[in-house]
This record gives C-alpha cells, sequence and structure tokens, in this order.
C-alpha cells in the first residue's frame, strides 16, 4: 500500500450553524500534487486551514503522516501554508524571510545559510539573500513566499489560491514553475483552487467540492471524462449538461420527440439522470451522417475566436447547447437553421 | 540621451521650484509663529537684565550661571526632569500598549467606539484631572479616609502626594490614552495573515510577538514616544501642582525665571538648554526608525 501523507475521515465543521464543511474524506498520498477544486465559498479552504491547524473540526479525524492531529497546534504540524496573499514579514529580507521557520528551530547558523541558499536555487531567485520584500515583483514574492514554506522540509506543503493576485501571464508561469518545484523538491502539495485549468494543468489527483461536500475524487483525466454528477461535468469540462431520464443507453428529455442515443452507463436513479456531451465533440453543418445522434437546431449566437468558432445553438426540448466548431473557412450566420450531432460514444450519462 | 537628460533635468528643477513656492505660504506661517519667537529666546539668552529690563551686554553669562549656580543644582533639576520624563514615558506606553493591543487584535465590532472611550479623560481640563486625583491619593483624600476608617492606618499617609513618584504617576495615567492612537494605528497595519504565517513557521505565541508584532509596530512607539517624551521635557504643570518640592521639574525652574523672577534672559538660556536637547533627542529617535518607514506606516 502507497503511503498516505494527509488523511481526512469523515471530517465536518460547522461555524454557528453554518455547515462549511459536511463529512468529507480523502487520502492524498506522498509526494502527490493534489488540488482542492470548487467555486468560492464550497468549503476548500476551510479544509485546507483545518489540515493546517487554524481551524480545528468539528467532527471527524485529520492524520498527517498516520497521526491524528486534530489537537496539535499550527506550529508543530509537520505541514506549511503557502498563503493567499503571500504574507511575508515585511521587515526582514529574503534570507530572513526564508530563514525565519529554520531559526524557530534553533538550527545552527551554517545549516541555514545552506538551505536558504539551496531553496533560492530551486526557485529561481540565487543572489536575493539581502533584497527587501517591497522590493521584489510579484512573481518573486511568490518564489521568497514558496521557498519559505518549504525551509523547514515539511512532509506537506499547503497552498491557499496562491495565483489569484497574479495576471494571466505570470500566472501560467508560476503554474509550470510550481510543478516544477514540486517534482524537484518531491514534497507533497495540496493546493487550493477556484480555477478548473489550474488544477487540471498541476495536479495528479483533484477533489471536487461543492456546497462543503466532496463530490468525486480522481485524476484529471477521469474528472474530465467519467464525471460522476452533472456539477462536475461542466465544472470540469465545460460540458453541456443535460437534465432527463435514462434507461438502458436511451436518454429521454421532455418535448424533445427522439431519444437521445447513449451508450450504457450506470446512474443511482434513472429519472433524475444528467447526459454531458462536450462543445468539441458536436459536429455542426447541413448535412451530417455516420452520427448517432442527429437533431436539427438554430445558431442563436456565433463567436468566432480565430482557430476555434464558438457556437449557441438551440435545438427542439428548449435546450440550448455550445459548441466549438474548428474553423475550416466557414461560419454559420445567427438564426441559421442547422443540423448538429454527436457519436453515442460521447454523451456521458451520470447523476443529475 | 545627454541632451533629453538635460531637458528633463530643467523640468525636474522647475517641479522642485514649484513645490517650494506652493509650499512658501505655510512655510511662511511656520516661520513667523514657531521660528521667531524661537528666535527671540535665543537672543535673549545672550543677554543682561537689570532689575526687569533688558539690557544688550551679550556673553555667556546666563548659562554659566545655569551651570554652576548653586552648586550645579540646577544642572541636577535638569538630569532628574530627563530622568522623570523617560519614566512617564516608559510607564504610559507599557500601559497603552496593551490596551492598543487589545483594540486591534481581540475586539472584532465597535473598535471605534473603544477608542473614542479613551477620550473620555480629556474632557475635562488637566488641572481638574489632577484636582481630581488629589481628592483620591491627597493627604485627605479618600485613599487616606478609608484606609483610617478599616484601621489600617492611625493617622493619614503623606507619601502619596507631593513627591516626584506623585508627579510620574499622574502624568503616565493622563498620557497613556493617549498613546494608544499612535498605537492602535501601528497595530492595525499589521496584516494579520503575516502573524499566521509566523504561527505556521513554528513561531510560538511569545516569539511572534517579539520578532513580529513589536517590530512591526515600532513606528507606532516611535510616535508615542515623540508626543510624550519632548512635551515632559518641559512640563511644569503637573509638578507645580501635584508635585510639592520633591517633584519640582525642570519646566517649573523656566516658568519661574520668566514669571517668578522676571529674568528673561536666563530662562531663555534654560529654555535654549532643553530645545538642544529635545533636538537631540528627536533625532536619535528618527534613528531608530527612518522617516520614510514612519510616514508609511501612519
Amino acid at each position: 500500500m502507497e503511503e498516505k501523507d494527509v488523511e481526512l475521515e469523515s471530517v465536518t465543521k460547522k461555524f454557528g450553524d453554518f455547515v462549511a464543511v459536511d463529512d468529507i474524506s480523502f487520502a492524498v498520498k506522498k509526494g502527490e500534487f493534489f488540488s482542492l477544486l470548487g467555486p468560492s465559498g464550497c468549503g476548500k479552504t476551510t479544509a485546507l486551514r483545518m489540515i493546517a491547524g487554524f481551524e480545528k473540526p468539528t467532527t471527524g479525524k485529520i492524520c498527517i503522516g498516520g497521526e491524528v492531529v486534530n489537537e496539535v497546534p499550527p506550529f508543530e504540524r509537520a505541514c506549511n501554508l503557502f498563503f493567499q496573499k503571500v504574507a511575508l514579514f515585511p521587515h526582514l529580507n529574503v534570507y530572513e524571510n526564508i530563514a525565519f521557520g529554520l531559526k524557530m528551530q534553533k538550527q545552527p547558523k551554517p545549516e541555514i545559510d545552506k538551505r536558504v541558499k539551496e531553496l533560492l536555487d530551486v526557485t529561481g531567485l540565487p543572489g536575493f539573500e539581502k533584497r527587501k520584500v517591497k522590493e521584489l515583483s510579484g512573481g518573486e514574492g511568490q518564489r521568497v513566499g514558496i521557498a519559505r514554506a518549504l525551509a523547514r522540509r515539511p512532509r506537506v506543503l499547503l497552498l491557499d489560491e496562491p495565483l489569484g493576485p497574479l495576471d494571466l501571464k505570470l500566472r501560467e508561469e508560476m503554474m509550470i514553475e510550481l510543478k516544477r518545484i514540486q517534482k524537484v523538491v518531491g514534497t507533497t502539495f495540496i493546493y487550493v483552487t477556484h480555477d478548473q485549468g489550474e488544477a487540471i494543468t498541476m495536479s495528479d489527483e483533484i477533489a471536487v467540492m461543492l456546497k462543503g461536500k466532496l463530490l468525486q475524487v480522481g485524476s484529471p483525466d477521469e474528472l474530465y471524462n467519467k464525471p460522476r454528477t452533472a456539477f462536475v461535468a461542466e465544472f470540469i469540462g465545460r460540458s453541456n449538461v443535460i437534465q432527463g431520464k435514462y434507461h438502458d443507453g436511451k436518454f429521454n428529455v421532455d418535448n424533445l420527440g427522439e431519444s437521445i442515443i447513449t451508450g450504457l452507463h450506470k446512474v443511482t436513479d434513472e429519472d433524475y439522470a444528467a447526459a454531458c456531451i462536450k462543445p468539441q465533440r458536436i459536429s455542426i453543418g447541413e448535412n451530417l451522417d455516420n452520427l448517432d445522434n442527429i437533431f436539427d437546431a438554430e445558431v442563436k449566437e456565433v463567436y468566432f475566436q480565430g482557430s476555434q468558432v464558438n457556437y449557441k445553438v438551440l435545438m427542439g426540448g428548449d435546450l440550448k447547447l455550445s459548441i466549438y466548431d474548428h474553423y475550416r473557412g466557414k461560419i454559420f450566420d445567427m438564426g441559421q437553421k442547422v443540423k448538429i450531432g454527436w457519436r453515442r460514444e460521447d454523451v456521458w450519462v451520470t447523476d443529475g | 540621451m545627454s541632451t533629453f537628460k538635460k531637458i528633463v533635468g530643467v523640468f525636474r528643477k522647475r517641479e522642485r521650484l514649484t513645490i517650494a513656492w506652493q509650499l512658501s505660504p505655510a512655510m511662511l506661517v511656520m516661520l513667523l509663529f514657531i521660528l521667531i519667537p524661537l528666535g527671540f529666546i535665543a537672543i535673549y539668552s545672550f543677554g543682561d537684565m537689570v532689575g526687569l529690563r533688558f539690557i544688550p551686554e551679550w556673553g555667556f553669562h546666563n548659562y554659566v550661571r545655569l551651570f554652576t549656580e548653586l552648586d550645579g543644582r540646577y544642572l541636577q533639576l535638569l538630569l532628574k526632569s530627563l530622568g522623570m520624563s523617560a519614566l512617564v514615558t516608559v510607564g504610559a506606553i507599557v500601559i497603552a500598549y496593551p490596551v492598543a493591543y487589545f483594540i486591534s487584535f481581540r475586539v472584532e465590532k465597535y473598535k471605534y467606539t473603544w477608542l473614542i472611550l479613551l477620550m473620555g479623560p480629556y474632557l475635562v481640563s488637566w488641572v481638574v484631572l489632577i484636582m481630581g486625583w488629589r481628592l483620591i491619593i491627597g493627604y485627605s483624600g479618600f485613599l487616606n479616609y478609608i484606609l483610617m476608617q478599616v484601621g489600617l492606618l492611625s493617622e493619614p499617609a503623606r507619601g502619596t502626594w507631593g513627591n516626584w513618584g506623585t508627579v510620574v504617576f499622574i502624568l503616565v495615567i493622563g498620557w497613556a490614552p493617549w498613546l494608544v492612537f499612535p498605537l492602535f494605528v501601528s497595530l492595525e497595519k499589521i496584516d494579520k495573515n503575516v502573524l499566521e504565517a509566523a504561527a505556521d513557521l513554528g513561531a510560538n505565541p511569545i516569539r511572534r510577538f517579539l520578532r513580529i508584532t513589536l517590530p512591526l509596530s515600532s513606528p507606532g512607539l516611535l510616535v508615542a514616544t515623540f508626543f510624550i517624551l519632548l512635551p515632559m521635557f518641559g512640563e511644569f504643570v503637573t509638578p507645580i501642582l501635584a508635585g510639592g518640592t520633591g517633584g519640582i521639574m525642570y519646566g517649573v525652574l523656566i516658568e519661574s525665571a520668566f514669571l517668578g523672577w522676571g529674568s528673561w534672559a536666563f530662562g531663555s538660556a534654560a529654555s535654549v538648554i532643553l530645545m538642544i536637547i529635545s533636538l537631540a533627542a528627536a533625532t536619535a529617535l528618527l534613528r531608530f526608525v527612518s522617516l520614510e518607514r514612519l510616514m508609511e506606516s501612519l
């Protein structure tokens, strides 16, 4: 069995009557890049703060390295937190910031010097020791924050939306950088984000949360291709989600007339199922052949994006679908009647 | 490139001139109302008096008197006053800091109501406040009365009023609420995430305070020190009203030189010495925290 660095067992956190985290359980393997993904207010940050020790679970158990840590204060836990607002110590320079945790452990000076230098090399900031915090750019500040959090060689590094304050270009750069640093140091990362792109790019495993509940844990590939709920399908794959009834390879929607042909799927309740179709899997055109499902539709919105054209179309049953079509020199106009279609393998049926 | 720089340089100079010009009315007012009286005092300190009349006989005689007369008692008085000022400063900050800390870190709602309550003592005049304390700790005050009533004392205690301790006590109590303000401001400025980061990196509460909170509140501490230390050097109301003979301060000397003996020249010399000390203290304080950081944090 693989070693588990962090385990949550039926953890619940209430603030008064408000249930921030509702009975969640998951395990993070050693050396893994694990993401907690969900919209704001879903409880992911609370979950992270409980692992860090800044909040106590109302019920349930949190284990780090196989030991229950519910009663262990943050400064004695084998994990460090990388803060949303980097929160570097403004009165200390880069060296002193990174060395802070090591000084708290009363490590000898030569050891500290060596470790700080090592970390500055890993994070791509060699020679930055004497810089003042004020003089750092956004990206540099982030790197120093990571170096500081890694200084004590924590078993787990917790990251709370670290890329939030950065602009798009820097964010993309830091995503790659974070993943690289994680590979180099081999520390387990638990990463909180509301951005599915960040989670998919960096993670080995993702846990999707909504309203305090854990919806699904799996690899990015699993979540993308086999979402277990309509929310996950929408959130991760930006799928078109259609609510309806499923029975034996057929999916029925009120007022659509024809059934949607699907493969065979497992759902909890056949009367409340959801069919998920990715926008890039739907074909659009005047003549479509060899597709299991073909419907008439009307183009409602058109967004030309260069290599790709995004359409919103309206089909029977009052269904509005997004379609991403490769641009091949032809764009359908608004109001134009078209045929749309997809293969049965392209429909994923799950709980609604 | 160099011509470009020159042009920019000219514009820069222009800008500076404009700023100076815009500042000048304010500067003039400050010159008129502060520097001129101070200048007069400086000039008078080198003159002499015949009776109550000033005569322009210039020299250092006033300073010589100040340092040598009465076996150097004036000098002793000066040193004692500086010591008392330092004591008041430390005492008032020690009382004010926990209050500011409590309001900033522990109070969640109505922070500003708490702060306004601290203005309470300043609604009445300073003299009334001192007299209020006299009613409590004076020779025939409430404290002595109670202690005698319960039989702990057979006659009123004398040590509570009319000595240097009384002066320091009243000044500490009187100034502490005022100092809460600058301390509160600099504590409020501290990003609470930074403290969590320190906790996360293994700093226990005491170390968090000593290594993060205290250094980050240093601008507030400095402003508080400015607020209280420099005015204390010249304090004369409290020592006159509550100090008796043992609690006399240097400010009283200046006051009586001007108003009691009518010796403007001697009083001016005593004032100049005080000004020099204040300037030196201010310079020394600014060494600890640069003006830039100070302004940033306020």
